[in-house]
């Protein structure tokens, strides 16, 4: 949706890198679900195999040292028995883990060597020895003829305790082989284990983000069926997630919303076509009927003036609706300049008054002096002339019709009461709805298509103020209108005044 | 006799304002694009040039400037289908005289041209007597037949604006704007009940009648 609106020149290069390719969140969370659980099974692994290559290094080692404190032992006995040493360094060199020793002195004279050890481990390949034994650190690994072996050497005295440098030099070395044949098959079993995590994980990341994403699909689902036909569908938010049970909540919320702005448009619709329907149809057949024969001038006037009141009817109507349809939009402005509301109170009293004595009714007006008002002038009074011409016509002979204004607060409040027949409770809320009309058989004769009060409102609404109405059935009806006065009130009030009042 | 100038781009409407017009004395020159409207109110001196804002080639607004800026004062009526404040400040800024909102009664168009005619002209005191009817504005007094009649000061106005316009018919909107200053399209029984009022004390004492009411139009004094 966003990649269609071009953005301006200035953000080019920054809109282009949001405008990638957007990536299903299924797809992210397979993602990030395969490369964490992942990362932890080669971490494991690793640590695994870390282990068992440490443990057998240190196996090995021991065998090493055991060897090495063994012939020392043999070495250093008050009576040397080489018979003793020759078996000792020959023991295990036939056995599966060969292991040989050596025993040499510093100048490279051979004194012991296990059999064959002269051809499979050759002196020079090791490493130089260790001060002595017991400083002896560990072994080194080496290759020989194909075969891995692991090999330390130290140096040795013949004596104990002897202040006399260690002479000689013993060489032990032990086929690991066995081990390197572990660690390869471990290594295969890991790399087999991994490539298996590797498959499942992507399966199991690429189940769960499907599972999880199901009330979301499900939701996509339900709005994508909402027609204007089918507004009064509802998202089932029982059993949606907790995250999602507010998305849901909220959109159900805006159905609400459109749904009755919905029905209220093409009511009101149906409201204009009616009201329409009225004076075309009375236009349309008296034309009709009078082109039918030849007629006298005066018929042919008669028609011509009938005519002419349907026109002015439907003219004023759609001056009204295109009124009503501007204060809806947000951006109208309004033409304001400062008045002194005693002074537009009387004038609309003076208009009023004999059409309020034919009635028999006493028009009285009350005004706080020095009253200014900051308003459209032109929208100011008729929306006080809506009200009073309202009044006059709801008000029995005898009646007392009162407006006035006043200084309250931060508003110019200005009221219209009347001791008239009073609105019922029930129709109370819908008075300034558009062609709302308390009496539904009341015909559009005397040219009230029911716009007056929703005009009212319009009116306040439009200079940031409000209309309240009050009533009683058989006792009389008080409309108030506020406009704030500018300047006195801060601009967050207003919208407060606004939001609250509509 | 007053020469005007109509740039209206619709021919029927074109067609029935040029006749009213003619019919009640003007005459009217037609123009139905902007070009063509613009090279007449510049060649041809004219005492009033009724605009519309819409028009193929050059807007109303476009043609106003022009003429303005080629120092001709000639008054300017504009004839609009939009009515919002924007654009009636605009048309009053450029220095337009009045704007009219379709739709609009004949009468109205009728009224607000004579208006502006009027304006350059001095007022014409004698305008205040009719037949055996005199109103006099400096003494507030008003007689018929040598009879004093008394009226309010609302009624008084009233008389007088008739009396200024005999023989045309003024529609109950400029009424109601020029007697009570309601600056919008007012109750129109209310306006007939001053009327009312006002005959009962000028003409039902009396055979001859002096107040006429023209069906959808309004009132004349003849």
């Amino acid at each position: 949706m966003l990649s269609a609106d071009r953005p301006p020149a200035a953000h080019q290069g920054r809109a282009s890198a949001r405008n990638r390719k957007p990536r299903s969140l299924a797809t992210r969370l397979t993602a990030w679900y395969i490369v964490s659980s992942f990362s932890l099974v080669l971490v494991s692994t690793g640590i695994l195999y870390a282990a068992l290559l440490s443990g057998l290094v240190h196996q090995d080692d021991q065998i090493l040292f055991n060897k090495m404190h063994v012939v020392r032992g043999l070495v250093q006995a008050l009576v040397p028995n080489d018979a003793n040493i020759a078996q000792e360094i020959g023991e295990d060199a036939d056995a599966p883990r060969q292991t040989y020793v050596r025993v040499q002195t510093r100048d490279g004279t051979i004194l012991h060597e296990s059999p064959g050890m002269a051809t499979d481990v050759h002196r020079s390949l090791f490493p130089a020895p260790y001060p002595s034994i017991d400083e002896a650190q560990g072994g080194t690994m080496i290759w020989m003829n194909g075969r891995p072996l692991r090999v330390v050497s130290a140096r040795l005295s013949s004596r104990i305790g002897t202040a006399v440098p260690p002479e000689l030099v013993i060489q032990v070395a032990t086929d690991v082989s066995a081990d390197e044949n572990l660690l390869a098959w471990y290594r295969a079993a890991l790399i087999a284990v991994v490539v298996a995590a590797l498959l499942i994980c992507a399966a199991a990341g690429h189940q769960i983000a499907r599972v999880g994403l199901s009330p979301l699909r499900a939701i996509s689902h339900a709005t994508g069926k909402i027609g204007t036909t089918t507004l009064s569908t509802r998202i089932e938010v029982d059993g949606l997630p907790t995250e999602l049970r507010e998305l849901a909540l909220t959109f159900n919320q805006m159905l609400n919303r459109l749904e009755s702005s919905f029905s209220r448009l093409s009511q009101f619709s149906d409201d204009i076509a009616h009201e329409l329907r009225t004076p075309i149809s009375n236009m349309l057949v008296a034309t009709e009927v009078a082109l039918n024969r030849a007629r006298t001038v005066e018929e042919y006037r008669d028609i011509l003036e009938s005519n002419l009141e349907d026109s002015a009817q439907l003219s004023r109507m759609v001056q009204s609706l295109l009124f009503l349809a501007r204060a809806d939009n947000p951006g109208t402005k309004i033409d304001r300049e400062i008045i002194d509301v005693e002074h537009e109170l009387a004038l609309i009293h003076d208009f009023y008054e004999a059409a309020a004595i034919e009635s028999g009714l006493k028009l009285l007006k009350s005004c706080d002096s020095k009253l200014d008002a900051t308003v459209d002038r032109t929208l100011f009074q008729r929306a006080i002339s809506n009200l009073v011409a309202n009044a006059i016509a709801h008000t029995p002979r005898g009646g007392t019709v009162h407006l006035s204004g006043r200084d309250y607060r931060e508003f110019v409040l200005v009221e219209v009461s009347d001791t008239g027949d009073g609105i019922a409770p029930d129709h109370l809320p819908y008075v300034f709805d558009r062609f709302y009309r308390v009496d539904q058989t009341r015909s559009t004769d005397s040219g009230h298509v029911g716009l007056g009060l929703s005009i009212v409102k319009s009116v306040a609404l439009l200079h940031g103020g409000s209309v309240e109405i009050d009533s009683v059935e058989a006792k009389g009806t008080c409309v108030a209108l506020r406009f704030p006065k500018m300047g006195t009130l801060p601009p967050q009030l207003q919208d407060y005044e606004i939001v609250n009042r509509a | 006799m007053a020469k005007l100038l109509l740039v209206e781009d619709e021919e029927r409407a074109a067609a029935y304002l040029g006749t009213g017009l003619a019919e009640h004395g003007f005459v009217v020159d037609i123009c139905r694009d902007g070009e063509e409207g613009l090279h007449n109110a510049l060649e041809i001196d004219y005492a009033l040039i009724i605009l519309d804002v819409m028009l193929p080639g050059r807007d109303g607004w476009s043609i106003l400037q022009e003429i303005r800026r080629q120092g001709c004062h000639t008054p300017v009526l504009f004839l609009s289908a939009r009515d919002a404040v924007e654009d009636r400040v605009k048309g009053l800024e450029l220095g337009g005289d009045d704007y009219l909102v379709k739709p609009f009664a004949f009468s109205e168009l009728l009224a607000r041209v004579r208006s502006l005619l009027r304006r350059t002209r001095t007022r014409n005191d004698d305008l205040h007597d009719f037949m055996d009817l005199s109103l006099d504005p400096r003494r507030h007094r008003v007689t018929r037949g040598g009879k004093p009649i008394e009226l309010t000061p609302k009624e008084f106005l009233l008389l007088s604006l008739m009396l200024e316009h005999q023989g045309e018919v003024l529609s109950r909107t400029l009424i109601a704007e020029q007697v009570w200053d309601m600056n919008f399209d007012a109750d129109s029984n209310v306006v007939d009940v001053h009327i009312r009022r006002l005959r009962a004390k000028v003409d039902d004492p009396f055979d001859r009648k002096l107040i006429h009411t023209v069906r959808g139009l309004g009132y004349v004094v003849r």
